[in-house]
């Protein structure tokens, strides 16, 4: 196999603002992995389903993981959930629920649905300084020491490429320049080994 | 109300004696209670004899649960807990193993496993894992009602038309 591919992040969330804090946290946290940012549920659907503009999936990798805003224009992200649990392909990749809704009917309705994490953003009075060290830490579980969380592996012909996440230690990975940013899927051409893409 | 505990379901007494030390290292006291088997969890999360008593022994609020377990296999424990009828089936599951196979890996995510974690291989790496695995699902994570009735309808604030 030729080299190893970033496994890559999808971010579902409607608010730019939002989206924003979440990947300059994810940069403080070093996570290099490429985040693919949508906006809207039908988007999400169709990126994990991989039809339409996504229908290349060496360009547009199944994610390792979901991060999932629930309060999303077009499909909800409880029905997205609940519409990934029957596909076979998707059905495993583990969904953190981002969202300020607190209700707890909601959070049960979303660990009911398959949500592997369920994750409330902090109110806006801190909001920035809050979400960023949230975020700190998801991004420090999920990489400082990648080796130790194991994301599932899918069945699809893209798997070796899709990888694990590398080691923070070592590798070429660790030269690209931080803080990287998010990547919106639609407005990209050539998402994947894009890092000249620049800040903002 | 104390704190509920973490349920560490793990047979290697060599693993449980480093496991329990990175745990003590933490700054805040992490609860913790220890079973050996698959059948001994099974047990103690249904509250049969001698685990029939919830105020000595309660509801977890994680479950780290190994795989290779005597008797019913982490695998087999987590299968249990997800088909329950109850709360209880949205119990929070993190597996760790010394396994790292894929097959292992999607296996657990298919039963529905929170997260997986990988033993470290030092002590180190151990304490680290202990100190996030504390600020991430004791404190991060929004945990689930285990008590209150399991949800059954349509997402709360949907209406397929």
């Amino acid at each position: 196999m030729s080299e190893k591919r970033l496994a890559t992040i999808l971010l579902v969330e409607d608010e730019a603002s939002d989206a924003d804090l979440i990947c300059r946290g994810f940069a403080k946290a070093k996570v290099v992995n490429p985040i693919v940012h949508l906006r809207n549920g039908d988007d999400a659907l169709a990126y994990l389903e991989g039809v339409g503009q996504y229908a290349d999936r060496a360009k547009f990798p199944l994610p390792a993981f979901i991060l999932l805003d629930l309060k999303l224009p077009g499909m909800k992200g409880l029905e997205l959930l609940q519409w990934k649990r029957t596909r076979r392909e998707v059905r495993r990749i583990p969904v953190v629920v981002l969202t300020s809704d607190r209700e707890s009917a909601t959070m049960d309705a979303a660990y009911d649905l398959g949500a592997n994490s369920y994750l409330v953003k902090p109110g806006t009075r801190l909001r920035s300084s809050a979400l960023w060290k949230q975020f700190s830490v998801t991004g420090l579980i999920l990489t400082s020491r990648p080796s130790l969380l194991l994301v599932p592996r899918l069945n699809t012909r893209t798997q070796s490429q899709v990888g694990s996440f590398p080691d923070a230690g070592t590798g070429a990975h660790q030269t690209s320049r931080l803080p990287r940013p998010c990547r919106r899927a639609a407005a990209e051409k050539d998402l994947p080994n894009s890092n000249t893409l620049k800040m903002d | 109300m104390s704190e509920a505990p973490v349920l560490l379901v793990e047979d290697d007494p060599a693993d449980v004696r480093l496991i329990q030390r990175a745990f003590g290292k933490l700054d805040k006291n992490v609860p913790m209670i220890r079973l050996t088997n698959g059948d001994d969890a099974v047990a103690y999360l249904s509250g049969l004899a001698p685990y029939d008593n919830r105020g000595a022994y309660p509801i977890p609020s994680v479950v780290l649960l190994d795989i290779k377990l005597p008797r019913r296999s982490g695998f087999e424990v987590l299968e249990w807990v997800r088909r329950q009828q109850s709360a209880l089936k949205r119990l929070p599951i993190v597996i760790l193993s010394s396994s790292r196979h894929s097959v292992d890996i999607n296996r657990a995510f298919d039963l529905g496993a929170n997260s997986y974690l990988a033993k470290p291989e030092s002590i180190s790496q151990l304490d680290e894992l202990a100190s996030q695995f504390q600020a991430y699902w004791l404190g991060l994570n929004e945990p689930p009602d285990l008590h209150g009735e399991p949800w059954t309808g349509r997402p709360p604030g949907i209406h397929h038309v």
